[in-house]
Formats: C-alpha cells, structure tokens, sequence
C-alpha cells in the first residue's frame, strides 16, 4: 500500500469526526500520526481543486509578501537609524512633540524637579498654544515625566511650573529657575 | 547592552521559567524538540501566570515590590513542579530527527527568513523608542509608575490618571519590567512589548508545528509582521497589541483542542482568555465571543461545552475582584457612558461604524490582504470541502469581535467616525487582524488536505511507533515514512 493509499484509507476511519459527534476516543487517537490527518473526514478527501485553491491563496500572500517587504524593512531600517541617532533628551519627551508643548520647558523641568519634591503646573494663556490639547495635556506630561515627584494644588507645592500663567495673580511667589524668551513660561522655587 | 535591557531580558527569561514549568505540568515533555517548539506558548503562559497573580495580589491589598514578585514567580514555579511530578509527568529525553515532507520547503524557509529579519529589527528598535502615544503616557505606563513605585495600587494617584478603572494587566506588566530594571526606564520598557510579540509569533508557530507545513504559517506571519500598522504600534507602550497575541494565541489553541482534545490547549486557551479579559475593557467581549463561537462551531458536539462553560464562567469571575476594588474606589464606570435610549438616539451610527470599521478591517494598507484572505479561504473550505467547525469558528468569532467594535464605536459618542486625525479604529481591529493570520494556516491546511501532510517527528532508532508529545503512543504508518 502506497503511503498516500494508507493515508486515505485512514481518513475514511475516522470519518464522523468533523461534522457529527466527535467519536475520538484514545485508541481512535492512537491511529492518528498528525492531527489534521487525526480528524480527517470522508468529506476531506483531497481534490485537485482544494489544493489549488489553498495554492492561490497562499500564492497571493507570498505576492503582497514580496511587494510589501522591500519598502517595509526599508521604513523599518529608517525608523532604527533615526532612534539610533535621537538623544536621550529628545526620547524622554517624544510624546509631547504632539500636543505642542515646549520641549526646553519639560527638560528643565526634568532637570530641576527632583524625584522628593512636589510641584503645581498652573497654565494660561500667555504662552504659545499650537494645538487645542497643548495645556491640558501639560499636566498629563509633567505627570509622567517628572514622577515621582508629586503634582499638587499651589498651596503645597515645591516648585512652580508656570505654563503661560499670570503670576501676579496667583497667591505665591517663586525664585525664577528657568525661563524662555517670551517669558510666559517659567519654572520657580516658591518661596514660603 | 546597557543594564535595564539586560534587566527586561532576565525578567523575561524569569517568565519563561515559569510558563515552561506550567507546560511541563499541563502536558509534560517527551523530547527536547516539544520542549523548544513550544518555548513560545511557554512564555505567554509564563507572562499571563506571573502577572495575573501578582495583579490579584495588588487588588486584595499585598503589598507587591520586586521580591514579591520574585516569590510569586518561585512559588508558580514549585507548585507547578509539584504538580507535574505528582501527575508523573515526563521529562525531556533526546531529539527527535525531524522527517516531513513540506511543501514548497525554499519558500517556506525564505519566508521564515523574511519573518525572523522583520521581528528583529522591530526588537532592536524597541528599547530606543520615545513614549509617542498619547494612551501610554496619560493612561497605561503613569499607572505602571505608581504601581511599581509604591508597591500598591494608589488609589489617589489612579484617580487622576486617564481610565482609573480599566483593567490591571497592561500596568502590572509594565511595573514588573521596571522591578527588572535599574530604574524607570520609560524607553527600554518598550522592549517588553517587542518580547511579547516575539513570544507571539513562538507560540503560534509552536502550536501549528509540526503538523502544518512551514509555507502556510510562515508565509501570513511574514506578511502580518510587514503590515504598516503592527510595525508602527506593536512595540508602544499600548495595550491593543498584548491584547490581540493572547485573544488570536487563545483562540488557536480553542481550535486545535477541537481537533486534538488534549486537555492542556484548553488550559492555555482559558488562560490567555482570561488575560485578556484583564487587559482591556472590551477584552471581555472578545472572550465572550471566542467562547460564543466555539459554542455554535460545537453545537453537534455537545459534551464539549461543560468545559467550555466553565472557561468562560472563569473569564467572567477573574474581573470581579478589580470590578469590586474600582467601585468600592467609586471610579467612574467601564462601560461607554450611555444608556441604551441614548444609543437609541444615535443609530446612525450603527452604519458609519461598521462602513468606518469595515473599512479599516479590508484595507490592504492597513493589514495587508491577511483578514481577506482568511476569509476567503475559510468559505472555500465551507464550499469545497463541506469542513464546518473550524470555518465556523473563525469566521463567528470574526463577527462576534467585529460587533463588539461596532457597539462600541456606536454607544460611545465621542469615539469620532472619520478617517481623518488619530484613529483607534485602527489599533483595536489588532486583534481581529491577528486572529485572521493565526487561523489562516489551519484553514489553508484542512483546504488543501490530509494528504499534503507528511510526517511529524520520527524517532532515530524506532521506527514504527513513537510517543508523541503528550505522551500517546502513535503508530507511524506507511505514509508517515515515504
């Protein structure tokens, strides 16, 4: 008996196994060299067009494989040499490129605002805002940039961390530690 | 290397220990070569092990730090030895010489090849990356933060954090990976992400090995691993994908416990559902539809359903315990926020949805042309070979998922309907997306036949019959040998 014959022969055994109730038992499991074999039904005799048919799928696979991989690991080479050659710095604060805020304020944020102290970020409308979510999400930022450190109301903070705010108007005052050109952005030790 | 990818990299293989001590347990290993072929079903088992029990911990108070986690993962790795030994499990004895008869072996072997090249360079990019999406620095990696800084759950800090309420699993994960770490390393912990993918692609290709030919599992896992959008989001620091390895691994292993019946696929199949039902909110509803759809793809094979029952009975009680803590924290719901009158209100969403998502779903600029082609192929094994149950499997839990989303984007008002901007539309197809590459092997393999199998493993030295991986002994016929 060829090995093909031995194999058709074998499904026609277990025939009920795909459709009807599972009749496999352990002996039944026994006989099976390969588990799609194991519950190969008489419906799965093999035709010509089954096999073409998974043929062309797969050949239609292979065609997308072939056209997408080249510019695929190219866009990935590209992505590896550009991490490769960022800084640290601009890693750190990658997410805030989005929402637009400073990337200068947040590193010396970073720098300043040690992992014991707290800080309060009290936003306004002096600074430059590119998109819709820049101040909200300064907050967010400063939140998981500077953690542990701890983000509080005003009132007891360390540090202040002035994002377009009007200081005249708030009911501390800070020693000015960083502060951009426009001064509308400022990081202070707030004095007690 | 510097010390925190060394560190992720021991944590990982800490992981591994326990999940091959799991397997080891659940099925035993007769030979090396089950032993290395299923290192990747091992980690993700290892991960979901180590991190749902230290996630129970958290939520019932224990205070967790790295030796706890230490503990945990010791005392996983005892009690599953223990376990095993009782159950007299074997222990790996020998290689196996492999004799098969692949088909189209150059191009299955190039298209491994492709694959392999591919989930390196997304591994050596990992631990170089900046946190870009805004999800993981508003939501998942500020929790991680607080978890691992703590040692609890800090139920202040989580309420002004982004979804207080949602599930665990992602932070946890995450706050381990700092624990192996010398520091908070908020860039190298996106090589986390990168290893479970790599234990993702191990795992689907050890539960299809050796039975199905390398040129249909290799040829879709090289096309997914090619895809825009797993190459752009897999290795963030984003729950979408942890979330569509366990629910697509889960579901292979439902599929193949179908056709094999041993009983360790359907505990690595409930196990990684559960996970994922700990990963993300709509986590449960794809459990729920893996378990809907093997109910109906069953539904003239009865007896199975007792233990698929009891699956999803324990996917639903394993998220009580946090569902208690966040409601006695009285956070803000899980659900969309509207009451089914608003939904009411809102039909017109229901086609903008489904056109959105359908539309991402198909789009070969998005997944390539994976989801179609399982598809397709799934009715071409209905219409020629009259096969039901797996087809039926894949293409319920398809639409089961595929409504969950569309429910979502429906009853969520401020989810937006556009292609336009940031879109998760995109993202949480993943999981539907990976499902489809993860079946589409089987599928072409009972398409083109029994008879295009060749042999699995043949022992050197025995050539009639071996035991095979579980233990059984199989009868190697003629066919096994040609």
């Amino acid at each position: 008996m060829s090995g093909k014959d031995a194999g058709r022969q074998h499904e026609r055994s277990t025939a009920p196994s795909e459709n009807g109730p599972d009749h496999h038992d352990a002996s039944d499991h026994q006989r099976r060299p390969g588990f799609f074999a194991r519950s190969a039904s008489a419906h799965e005799e093999t035709t010509p067009t089954r096999v073409l048919s998974a043929y062309a799928v797969i050949v239609v696979i292979l065609t997308a494989l072939v056209v997408s991989w080249p510019s695929a690991s190219h866009r990935l080479g590209q992505r590896i040499n550009n991490a490769r050659t960022s800084s640290l710095d601009s890693r750190l604060i990658y997410g805030a490129y989005g929402p637009g805020i400073s990337p200068m304020f947040l590193l010396a944020a970073k720098r300043l605002v040690t992992a014991d102290s707290s800080y309060a970020v009290v936003t306004g409308p002096n600074a430059a805002t590119p998109t819709d979510v820049t101040l909200p999400w300064v907050f967010t930022f400063t939140r998981f940039l500077l953690f542990p450190a701890r983000q509080v109301p005003l009132g007891e903070a360390q540090w202040l961390l002035c994002y377009g705010c009007d200081q005249r108007g708030l009911s501390v005052r800070s020693v000015p530690a960083y502060e951009e050109s426009d001064g509308g952005i400022t990081i202070g030790m707030i004095r007690r | 290397m510097n010390l925190d990818v060394a560190g992720v990299l021991v944590g990982n293989l800490v992981f591994l220990a326990v999940g091959l001590a799991l397997l080891w347990a659940l099925r035993g290993f007769e030979h090396w070569n089950a032993l290395v072929r299923l290192l990747g079903v091992a980690y993700l088992l290892g991960v979901s092990a180590v991190v749902l029990a230290t996630m129970f911990l958290l939520i019932v108070g224990v205070p967790m730090r790295r030796g706890g986690c230490l503990v945990v993962a010791a005392a996983s790795i005892v009690v599953a030895l223990v376990a095993g030994r009782l159950a007299g499990r074997p222990l790996p004895k020998g290689l196996l010489r492999e004799s098969r008869r692949e088909p189209w072996r150059a191009v299955g072997l190039a298209a491994m090849a492709a694959g392999l090249i591919s989930l390196g360079g997304l591994i050596v990019l990992s631990p170089m990356l900046g946190m870009g999406e805004a999800d993981a620095w508003t939501s998942w990696t500020p929790k991680a933060q607080a978890i691992y800084w703590y040692g609890e759950i800090p139920a202040d800090l989580f309420r002004v954090i982004s979804g207080p309420s949602y599930p665990l699993f992602i932070p946890v994960l995450e706050a381990l990976s700092f624990h192996s770490m010398a520091d908070m390393n908020t860039i190298v912990v996106h090589l986390q992400f990168a290893l479970l993918l790599l234990g993702f692609v191990g795992a689907v290709v050890g539960l299809l090995r050796p039975s199905v030919p390398r040129i249909w599992i290799w040829s879709p896992l090289a096309l997914l691993l090619v895809t825009p959008e797993l190459t752009r989001r897999s290795v963030t620091a984003m729950a979408d994908y942890p979330l569509a390895y366990f629910f697509a691994a889960g579901a292979l292993a439902l599929a193949l416990w179908f056709e094999r019946r041993e009983p360790w696929l359907l505990v690595v199949a409930g196990t990684f559902l559960v996970t994922v039902s700990s990963i993300k909110r709509e986590g449960i509803l794809l459990a729920g539809a893996v378990i809907a759809a093997a109910l109906v793809a069953t539904v003239r094979e009865r007896r199975r359903w007792p233990p698929l029952l009891l699956v999803g009975a324990l996917i639903v009680l394993s998220t009580i315990p946090w569902r208690i803590w966040w409601t006695r924290q009285q956070f803000g719901g899980d659900g969309p926020g509207t009451s089914p009158a608003d939904w009411a209100h809102q039909l017109a969403r229901i086609p903008k949805a489904a056109g959105l998502l359908g539309g991402y779903f198909l789009d070969p600029g998005l997944w390539n042309l994976l989801v179609p082609a399982a598809l397709a192929t799934a009715l071409l094994l209905i219409t020629f070979a009259r096969v039901w149950r797996l087809p039926t499997f894949f293409i319920v839990t398809t639409l089961l998922g595929f409504s969950s989303f569309v429910w979502i984007f429906w009853s969520v008002p401020d989810l937006p309907l556009t292609r336009s901007g940031e879109q998760p539309g995109t993202r949480v197809l993943a999981s539907l997306a990976l499902l489809a590459t993860c079946m589409l092997p089987l599928l072409l393999d009972r398409l083109a036949g029994p008879t295009r199998l060749a042999a699995t493993e043949e022992p050197r030295g025995a050539p009639d019959r071996h035991r095979s991986d579980t233990g059984t002994e199989v009868a190697l016929g003629p066919r096994l040998r040609d």
